[in-house]
């Protein structure tokens, strides 16, 4: 695909589509631009797949990597967020087959009442009004509902309700069918409604 | 009436404040009939909410700094920035290099074995490739230069001066007996490429006007092109295996000679052989069968396959060797072939007898050295 496609992409954001252009073209000042942007969003969705921050970040560091040698595969058909999450899924995937091989599935450890300080607060979270600080207990216990649930489900109330996104893009982005995916999320959210029922 | 379960999506639709406004009278209704649903509808909205609240997880602030480092380090990273239609012409120009090297490394070069030596090779033009330096890699000299270290710390030591060249024998010399070229086993086919010892060291022997060079000698004698040499070496050949690989090697060296390579062990071995000297002894030998005296023990009689040389076997003469013709009559054995002025020219008499070449054989063995170097034959030219 030419720069021009993407460019001409309606999926692509204008900053982002000069920043992508940049890249493909081998600006990596630019690309590190796209990776300031998205780190936390792809480290969010790994983190609550993967269930451990160090793993995350390493993933995350490795969603990077892949997406700048697949730079020139990005045709623009999506958002660069979904093609990220796309690449989030497939490299979260490998890493639970890999971790299903070896057979060390280690519990969860919240990373919320380490990193408290570094928390965004509600004002930065942009298109969520109803984003609020929460306690470390409530945090915690989102945390562990969350992680109770299956991996494929946990992905799909991320990335619903936690990064907000549409339910084609959901679709394209874990390779399901649209109802499917929203009749698991519906049933994620009947589940962590029981395991957060003291908090609602 | 509706069912509760036909309303999931729009309950979930509603929870996230996407339903749609003409859903919304149906649904409320549905609430307001169903209080199981309006309580999932309720939990649901908190549920969302309070997910809607989750921030989003930090990232340490070195995070993108350390995935620059990783692109950077990737060696994939140049690859990257390639357009597509590039790195496919790159993967295809690497495709055509890696066959042509392939074609030029894995063709053909000879038949498996051939000791035929090569004339070097006109400097290719090819800008890619040496071909003149690939050539030389097929070459015998090339294979010479292989050798083992041990047998390069033997040539070492028995290596002459470099100007001592070879001598010939003095009371009985091979020039004396009108072998001028009696033995003559120079090494280095391109002396002038090489320091003069390693030249001495690593080349084949080239013999003047021999053809074809054994890859693996490390003597060769040259000697008039007789009946009698040629039944003397004909029975010496088989009787020289010294179990190795190596064989002595016979064979044309000019027009009217031939000759004899040998490694160093094989020349050995023919140092310690009683070897027939003197025609009384083959005539004695004719008359009453030659005994030979027994060779050094476990030096010989291991490896004469003919038994030619062993103790207590009779030998009728050298033709007793699985010779291709049968000994012919003394008086025509000798007849010497004389081709203009070639090295046997006048050897009518001396040479002709496989006694006589016998000793002159024993001769030259004694006073045989490796080679002198090419640099130095050169020189003495």
């Amino acid at each position: 695909m030419r720069l021009e496609d993407v460019n001409k992409s309606s999926n692509v954001k204008p900053s982002e589509k000069a920043l992508i252009a940049k890249a493909r073209q081998g600006d990596q000042a630019a690309y590190g631009q796209l990776v300031t942007m998205y780190s936390k969003k792809v480290m969010t969705t790994i983190y609550y797949r993967v269930g451990n921050r160090d793993d995350a970040e390493d993933l995350a560091q490795e969603v990077f990597l892949k997406a700048y040698r697949g730079l020139q595969r990005f045709k623009g058909d999506a958002s660069f967020s979904t093609w990220l999450y796309r690449i989030a899924h497939n490299v979260s995937a490998s890493h639970f087959a890999f971790k299903k091989a070896k057979k060390r599935d280690g519990p969860l450890v919240s990373i919320h009442q380490d990193n408290m300080p570094e928390l965004e607060a509600p004002t930065q979270r942009g298109s969520r009004p109803e984003a609020r600080m929460l306690s470390a207990e409530m945090q915690e216990a989102i945390d562990n509902a969350i992680q109770s649930l299956p991996p494929d489900m946990r992905e799909l109330v991320v990335l619903k309700d936690i990064e907000d996104k549409p339910y084609d893009e959901i679709s394209r982005i874990v390779d399901l069918p649209i109802g499917t995916v929203k009749s698991r999320i519906h049933r994620s959210r009947v589940q962590l409604r029981d395991k957060l029922k003291r908090y609602l | 009436m509706k069912s509760c379960e036909s309303f999931t999506w729009d309950l979930n639709a509603y929870a996230e404040g996407t339903l749609s406004p003409e859903k919304r009278p149906q649904l409320e209704a549905h609430l307001a009939e169903c209080p199981q649903c309006a309580e999932l509808a309720g939990d649901l909205v908190k549920v969302v909410k309070l997910l809607r609240s989750v921030p989003a997880i930090p990232v340490e602030d070195s995070f993108t700094e350390d995935v620059m480092d990783v692109i950077q380090k990737d060696p994939r990273q140049d690859k990257a920035a390639w357009p597509g239609y590039l790195q496919w012409a790159a993967a295809i120009l690497v495709v055509l290099g890696i066959g042509a090297l392939s074609f030029q490394f894995l063709k053909p070069t000879g038949q498996e074995g051939d000791q035929v030596a090569k004339a070097p090779a006109p400097r290719s033009n090819n800008f890619f490739f040496d071909k003149q330096e690939i050539q030389k890699k097929e070459t015998p000299e090339y294979d010479r230069s292989r050798r083992s270290t041990l047998q390069r710390n033997r040539m070492a030591k028995t290596k002459p001066d470099a100007d001592k060249g070879i001598p010939m024998p003095e009371a009985e010399s091979a020039d004396s007996m009108g072998i001028a070229d009696g033995v003559k086993a120079k090494r280095g086919m391109e002396a002038s490429s090489m320091a003069p010892g390693e030249a001495a060291m690593n080349a084949a022997p080239v013999i003047p006007g021999v053809t074809a060079v054994p890859k693996t000698c490390d003597y060769a004698f040259q000697l008039p092109d007789t009946k009698a040499v040629r039944q003397v070496l004909s029975g010496l050949k088989p009787a020289l295996a010294d179990g190795t690989e190596k064989l002595a090697e016979t064979g044309k060296a000019g027009a009217d000679q031939v000759y004899l390579s040998v490694t160093a062990s094989q020349l050995d071995l023919i140092k310690s052989l009683a070897l027939p000297t003197t025609t009384e002894d083959l005539q004695r030998a004719k008359g009453q069968g030659l005994r030979k005296s027994a060779p050094p023990a476990g030096r010989f009689s291991g490896n004469d396959k003919e038994g030619l040389f062993s103790k207590g076997k009779t030998v009728d003469a050298p033709t007793a060797a699985p010779a291709p013709a049968p000994a012919p009559a003394a008086d025509n054995a000798m007849k010497v072939r004389q081709r203009g002025r070639q090295p046997g020219a006048g050897l009518a008499g001396q040479a002709d007898k496989p006694a006589q070449v016998y000793k002159v054989l024993i001769t030259l063995v004694k006073q045989a050295e490796p080679a002198e170097s090419p640099a130095d034959a050169s020189k003495k030219e």
